[in-house]
């Protein structure tokens, strides 16, 4: 007989199996009995079977990354997907520390050095700076201050290595706790040398000459992590004798997460060579401490480093420039990347990727410049990678809700459940964010069933977008609303009749408050006149007068709306102070700026339009942003008449002079706290 | 697992209604060159030593298979220790080989080095010759 089944894996399958063989055989009939010489050979052979088809089974698994269970096996595979697992994270904590300095000679130093090293303990864990901290003493007080100090929990390690290029070495962090975050590599040329070269760590060979001083890291056994040096190929390489230095902190982790309490503990020196001792230092916590984490888990090295992986760390596709965005800058919330062949008209050779930051803020053009050329690196050769704001469009909605005041008379309740109702929504929809649309329609069928009173919703929609005008130049600003706009009298088709000259449209367009160069002394504002012409007037109370019939132009298919040549000096509250005018006529405000340097700056001017379509209104470009305005709640009778749902020669630009409280979305997942100035 | 089926021509009348076992000494069998191999009582003797003469845990995967006398040698030898040897003699022999049935089972103790004389008297079941085994548990040295 042959055996017909290998797949027996388990002991007790595998003595049935040879038992199962025995059985067909006359050589021997004691293999039942437990105490027979036979039974105790067949144990033998079915245990050793075992073992090997457990090691077999074993070995397999553990060469696969989805199956593999061992951690070393597990960061093994990943290092040929060149996938470092992130190590233990340091907690952070944020202080701020007030030195008062001490006269010396009768002048205060000019200025204070806290050395590296512990500066506070707090929760029974001792908090590091990494590099020491120079700040300037106030010459009249000599009070310091160390703001926004960054402290780290753990404590500073030095480890040496002495190259020996006649042996094979690995220079392993001797510690499972270190963060590698901290990691400071430095290679002095022998042992009494007093300089030596700092090595940064790099993650691929690209951009690597002989003589660049790097290093590689990896994680090796027992989750001590190794550093690796060039050949002289590819990188340089450690030459006998060297000795390389390597500094981290050893940390606890999440352990030393949520503390409040510290105490001053640091080392200060100032300029003039005088320390300063516990009583000198005022601390002050402004952030607790946070950010500590554990080392990667097996899991998350399991689903990480085959994605990591597939990015191949250059940028090729749209998706690609989003994804490593959102690696090489930590404060962007949501990132959207997109050609520039696909805007009208097309810019060939750019891609386009619009940052929408945790904080709200815009990015200045120094981070945009950084992040840029951070993405270059990884982007196709002749592909140039710009950074933009994203398009924000402000959708303000007013409710009219009516209720049946047979089920209730509490208005403020009503108010409340709309209000909570619209938050419900905007957090489903996740509106407020790229590739987002508003939809009228689901807007006001949570607002009717937010609130069984409630019988009927009428919303009146309004658009809102922001013109960004530098400062005393004369410029031409567009901004587009990327659908037509509404036409207000669509009979009134611009000729002149025999009984009556032209009359202009109501405008769909209104501006905010600003003041240009030629008249600074009087807010104007800018409407259309609905056939495509912008006009600017001020108000004197009881009149409009148009200061300007041909201020900019509009087409009202595409929303397109430029305004200028205009020299805009000021805009909403944000206006020129009356001591730097010289006005030669205050009626009119016709006069001239005194000194230019004075002029506000960072102005923003409002501009509400009215859509031809409110019911949808969707992200006219990629980039765009369709951010919904917290919504101006009126509640009424059943029987009160609704407002009109178009809010003609209603439009109130001037609430908008400062940015707008938006509905709030609720996070979905955790993304952390990136508001503070420290981290 | 699926295991061969045993059919009818497997279990065909031919087969050897004895026991049938390897010789625990693995020794030669001088005329076919093959394995010594003991048969009927002598196999069942065997049997019964190596059930005695094992401890609970050496059989992989089945650690209640065997006899704690090996760990009750190193107790102090008096009469209560020879009886729990005999308790436990015959519970492993109740249990594990059915093919006897006990008579008696006689544990003395002799000499200094904790040596016992052990004689195990039984029936085998369906045969009606009364067999005994004799041997002395003593410590490994």
């Amino acid at each position: 007989m042959q055996p017909n089944n290998l797949t027996a894996l388990d002991f007790n399958d595998i003595k049935s199996s040879i038992k199962s063989y025995l059985r067909t055989r006359n050589e021997f009939s004691d293999y039942d009995f437990e105490g027979s010489a036979l039974s105790y050979l067949i144990d033998t052979l079915a245990y050793n079977t075992y073992y090997t088809a457990f090691n077999a089974n074993m070995a397999m698994n553990e060469a696969f990354l989805p199956s593999a269970t061992v951690r070393d096996n597990i960061v093994n595979i990943a290092k040929l997907l060149n996938y470092v697992p992130r190590s233990i994270v340091a907690s952070k904590a944020c202080l701020k520390l007030n030195v008062q300095t001490t006269q010396t000679n009768g002048s205060y130093p000019s200025s204070v050095t806290l050395k590296k090293g512990a500066v506070a303990t707090g929760g029974n864990f001792v908090w590091n700076i990494m590099a020491d901290t120079t700040v300037e003493v106030n010459t009249t007080t000599g009070a310091a201050e160390f703001d926004n100090l960054a402290v780290s929990e753990g404590s500073i390690m030095n480890y040496e290595y002495l190259v020996n290029t006649f042996q094979s070495q690995t220079y392993k962090i001797p510690t499972q706790d270190a963060d590698v975050g901290t990691l400071n590599v430095t290679v002095k040329p022998n042992e009494s040398s007093t300089t030596s070269d700092v090595y940064n760590l790099v993650d691929t060979v690209t951009n690597l000459t002989a003589n660049t001083r790097v290093f590689f890291l990896s994680e090796g056994e027992d989750m001590r992590y190794e550093v690796r040096f060039g050949d002289d190929s590819v990188g340089r390489k450690v030459k006998d004798g060297e000795v390389i230095n390597l500094e981290y902190l050893v940390t606890s982790g999440s352990e030393a997460n949520e503390v409040t309490d510290f105490s001053y503990t640091g080392d200060l020196i100032d300029s003039l060579g005088i320390s300063y001792n516990v009583a000198d230092v005022k601390l002050h916590v402004k952030e607790r401490s946070q950010l500590g984490t554990t080392p990667e888990s097996v899991e998350s090295i399991k689903y990480m480093a085959p994605r990591y992986y597939s990015s191949q760390y250059r940028a090729v596709t749209a998706q690609d420039y989003a994804v490593i965005t959102k690696k090489i800058y930590s404060n962007a919330d949501s990132v959207i990347a997109y050609g520039g062949d696909s805007l009208n008209p097309p810019i060939y050779g750019k891609v386009y990727i619009a940052v929408k930051t945790k904080t709200g803020s815009s990015l200045n053009d120094a981070t945009k410049k950084t992040i840029a050329a951070d993405l270059r690196s990884y982007a196709m050769a002749s592909i140039d990678p710009v950074v933009i704001d994203p398009d924000e469009l402000f959708v303000y909605p007013k409710v009219f809700a009516l209720y049946d005041t047979g089920v209730t008379s509490n208005t403020s309740a009503i108010k409340s459940n709309i209000q909570s109702a619209v938050g419900n929504w905007a957090t489903q929809t996740q509106i407020n964010n790229f590739n987002s649309t508003f939809r009228n329609q689901q807007f006001q069928k949570a607002i009717t069933l937010s609130d069984r009173a409630i019988t009927d919703v009428s919303v009146q929609t309004s658009l809102l977008k922001y013109i960004k005008p530098q400062t005393n130049q004369t410029n031409t600003y567009c901004i587009s609303t990327g659908s037509s706009l509404y036409n207000s009298a669509p009979s009134n088709t611009g000729a002149a009749s025999s009984t009556s000259s032209v009359c202009k449209k109501e405008p769909v367009i209104l501006s905010g408050n600003f003041r240009t160069a030629d008249r600074p002394g009087i807010d104007q504002q800018f409407e259309d006149d609905g056939f495509g012409n912008l006009r600017t007037f001020y108000n004197t109370g009881n009149k409009k007068v148009y200061t300007n019939e041909n201020a900019g132009s509009i087409n009202y298919d595409t929303g397109e709306i430029c305004v200028g040549p205009i020299n805009i000096v000021g805009a909403g509250n944000n206006i020129p102070t009356s001591t730097n005018l010289n006005l030669t006529d205050a009626v009119t405000g016709v006069g001239s700026v005194i000194d230019p340097s004075l002029l506000p700056a960072d102005l923003q001017l409002p501009t509400l339009f009215i859509p031809s379509n409110s019911s949808t209104i969707p992200a006219s470009t990629p980039g765009t942003i369709i951010n919904v305005v917290n919504p101006e709640v009126t509640v009424a009778p059943t029987g009160t008449t609704p407002p009109p749902t178009v809010p003609l020669n209603s439009l109130t630009p001037t609430v908008f002079n400062q940015s707008p409280t938006l509905v709030e979305v609720s996070t979905i997942t955790n993304t952390g706290s990136l508001t503070s100035s420290c981290f | 697992m699926a295991l061969k089926r045993l059919t009818s021509a497997d279990l065909a009348s031919n087969k050897s209604r004895s026991f049938k076992d390897i010789g625990m000494a693995f020794g030669r069998n001088p005329f076919t060159n093959d394995v010594s191999i003991v048969k009927n009582e002598n196999s069942i003797k065997q049997a019964l030593r190596n059930l005695v003469m094992t401890s609970p845990g050496e059989i992989p995967f089945n650690k209640n298979v065997g006899c704690q006398v090996m760990q009750l040698l190193f107790e102090p030898l008096d009469g209560f220790t020879a009886d729990t040897i005999k308790d436990e003699i015959i519970n492993t022999i109740n249990q594990y080989e059915k093919r006897v049935q006990l008579r008696s089972v006689v544990v003395v103790p002799y000499g200094e080095n904790s040596k016992l004389a052990v004689t195990i008297v039984y029936q085998v079941v369906g045969i009606p010759i009364v067999e005994e085994v004799k041997f002395v548990l003593q410590r490994p040295e």
